[in-house]
């Protein structure tokens, strides 16, 4: 479950942020406790983009907070490049942050925040100015330096408070959801721009986030937190195309699921006669009466029509619930009576693309074996 | 489409009417009435004599000698001079002991701020009279200080503490610290705890924060602390007189004594006008510093 297993965008060994059974238990006076971040462990090596996914509530940002010094674990430790951070105030971590409300001071200026840092470090007045013009320009404020905070848009101050965190040259910077009071278009553009400071600093990003499609734009590696544990960790490719749980799953992105008994390693059985085919034998062998839940992404769902396919393709008839146009793709709910549930298929509409079907008219859909997966009771 | 009630114009002036009333009545009226009375003549019976005068204005810095002729003396001024630095030591006394009793309470749970705040407040309850005597029960020479200190045999013979300069500033830091944590208290709970939280992310360990984010944030309230308790302090007439013992006078004592046992209306008038001076001239100079941005607290 947690970040023990090898991944393919970089285990490490010593170097970087080990996180290690961290437990936080916050004891609200009256109510119950609330176990926020739960014997949680994650390595996350140097240079790196990694990403916190979770819904509200999940502990994301309670572990990117001790990170920061700003909560202690009630029990665990976590230790940069082999060292505990145990006991050490934050203003002693070589760690910075970027607040989700930004945080900036509003009585100095745009200048005078990005030099706070580095004023408190007690470093020489010639080098902060130089610095403070180099990361103005790095996130592109040139000239802005006099302005107070408050003259500044939204996504300027937001630009502003990654400059007052990357002039410290940290080894590790936080985000706290830096997007999320950004309006779409910007958001998107500093979707790209994050991706461009964390390759040109090197610097190891930790980047807390809900959305699901931040995550998987920027990141190296996704590790997706419910209920203060890891649920699943790896690149963005495998957290899409291979959720472990119904959890994950659902979070990510849309997916049909699919319930079932085995019958042998490669068949499952769908209520009544009708039957799935794997193209390997991925179905556990033992314990055949235990339901099983399989599932597979709108968008490697076909229509067709004619009658050769091979017992891969999984054909069933189903009746068109609900048409729904996006743009550049139409997604299409299907009742299917032969697997007891309704599935999305999602299609592009490209040009010479087949008319999707009317709502009520009843279409064959394929589950092409190769894209359906097994995911965990 | 509703918006916003509106008022209209003769809506408006119900409304401010009888605050308006008050106001002129008994505030507008009097203030007028004292420049006036400064420049008349005294009645020896009490009340003034209306002949034009500038006696009181004269008296304020000089005294007649055997001889009818006028030599400059300084008691007066010296009262006023006093007066201005017992209520500058009352302000950053006030100011010293207040922020951190304001400081705390601003980061407590809100809950909690409500009880503490609640305390702040407790000595209203009781009239400022019995709360300033009370303090000569404890810095009286047979008082609980001196007392203690025998008892303890730490002296011999009891310290001189009634009666004093430090006596009066006791007393009057005493009735006004609250009028200095309160507005200091309103300013740093306003101040974003993210604030806080990203100085320190930045490296500023308790006392830079302090120093670089939440004194600056907070100048507001000190400002308008230092405003509520200068002021008051300066024309204060009780503590002066129950702890300075009718030796230390203030302002307020001999504007006091002038429209009662001294009668001289005119004279009391002039003194007033003089202390309003000099609050419009403090305020002023602060308005300033701060427009400047030079303000320091």
């Amino acid at each position: 479950m947690t970040g023990e297993r090898a991944s393919p965008a970089g285990t490490v060994s010593g170097a970087g942020l080990v996180i290690r059974r961290v437990t936080k238990v916050f004891d609200a006076a009256g109510s119950q406790a609330v176990r926020a971040v739960d014997d949680l462990s994650l390595e996350i090596g140097e240079n790196e983009f990694f990403t916190l996914l979770g819904p509200s509530g999940c502990g994301k940002t309670t572990l990117l907070r001790m990170i920061a010094g700003l909560e202690q674990p009630t029990s665990g430790e976590v230790l940069l490049d082999g060292d505990p951070l145990q006991g050490l105030p934050p203003y002693r971590r070589p760690i910075n942050t970027v607040f989700q409300s930004y945080a900036l001071f509003p009585h100095m200026s745009v200048g005078e925040n990005v030099a706070f840092g580095l004023k408190m470090r007690g470093l020489d007045s010639a080098v902060i100015a130089r610095k403070v013009e180099e990361v103005l320009a790095l996130v592109r404020l040139e000239g802005l330096a006099e302005r107070r905070p408050a003259q500044l848009s939204g996504g300027q101050q937001q630009r502003v408070a990654l400059a007052r965190a990357l002039a410290n040259e940290p080894k590790i910077l936080l985000l706290d959801e830096p997007l999320s009071a950004l309006d779409l278009k910007l958001r998107k553009q500093m979707r790209l721009e994050l991706k461009r400071l964390q390759k040109a600093t090197g610097i190891t990003f930790i980047f807390v986030t809900h959305d699901q499609e931040e995550a998987l734009i920027m990141s190296d590696r996704v590790a997706v937190l419910s209920e203060g544990r890891v649920l699943q960790l790896g690149p963005p490719e495998e957290i899409y195309q291979r959720p472990r749980s119904r959890f994950v799953a659902d979070f990510i992105g849309d997916t049909n699921i699919i319930l079932g008994r085995p019958k042998d390693a490669e068949r499952l059985v769908l209520g009544g006669t009708a039957e799935l085919r794997f193209a390997a034998p991925v179905l556990p062998s033992d314990g055949q009466d235990q339901a099983l839940s399989v599932a597979i992404r709108p968008e490697s769902c076909r229509l067709v029509n004619g009658a050769a396919y091979d017992d891969l393709a999984n054909v069933f008839e189903g009746r068109v619930r609900e048409i729904e146009y996006l743009g550049a793709d139409t997604c299409v709910l299907l009742d299917v009576e032969a697997l007891g549930a309704s599935i999305t298929v999602r299609l592009r509409n490209t040009e010479g693309a087949a008319v999707p079907p009317q709502e009520g008219e009843t279409v064959r859909v394929s589950l092409p074996a190769a894209a359906l997966w097994v995911l965990e009771p | 489409m509703t918006g916003p009630a509106r008022l209209s114009r003769s809506g408006i002036a119900l409304a401010l009417g009888p605050a308006l009333v008050v106001v002129g009545l008994f505030l507008v009226v009097p203030l007028l009435l004292v420049p006036i009375a400064s420049f008349m003549e005294a009645n020896p019976w009490g009340g003034v004599r209306p002949t034009f005068s500038v006696e009181a204005y004269v008296q304020v810095l000089f005294e007649e000698d055997f001889t009818g002729e006028l030599i400059f003396n300084d008691a007066y001024p010296r009262i006023v001079l006093r007066s201005l630095a017992l209520a500058a030591l009352t302000t950053a006394l006030c100011l010293l002991a207040g922020f951190p009793v304001a400081y705390v309470i601003a980061l407590q749970p809100k809950s909690r701020q409500g009880i503490l705040l609640l305390l702040v407040t407790v000595p209203f309850w009781t009239n400022l009279l019995i709360r300033t005597y009370s303090w000569i029960m404890i810095l009286r020479d047979e008082g609980l200080i001196n007392n203690g200190l025998e008892a303890a045999g730490v002296i011999e013979e009891p310290l001189r503490l009634l009666y004093t300069n430090g006596a009066i500033a006791i007393g009057l830091v005493y009735t006004f610290l609250p009028f200095m944590v309160l507005p200091i208290y309103a300013a740093i709970e306003r101040i974003d705890r993210g604030l806080i939280e990203a100085a320190h992310d930045l490296y500023a360990n308790r006392r830079a924060m302090l120093r670089h984010v939440v004194l600056p944030l907070a100048r507001p309230g000190i400002a308008a602390g230092a405003i509520l308790v200068f002021v008051p302090a300066l024309g204060s007439f009780i503590a002066p007189a129950l702890l300075g013992g009718g030796k230390h006078l203030m302002i307020g004592n001999l504007i006091q004594a002038q429209f009662g046992a001294s009668r001289n209306w005119p004279f009391g008038s002039a003194m007033s006008l003089i202390l309003l001076a000099a609050v419009l001239a403090v305020l002023l100079w602060q308005a300033q510093r701060r427009r400047s941005g030079a303000w320091q607290p």
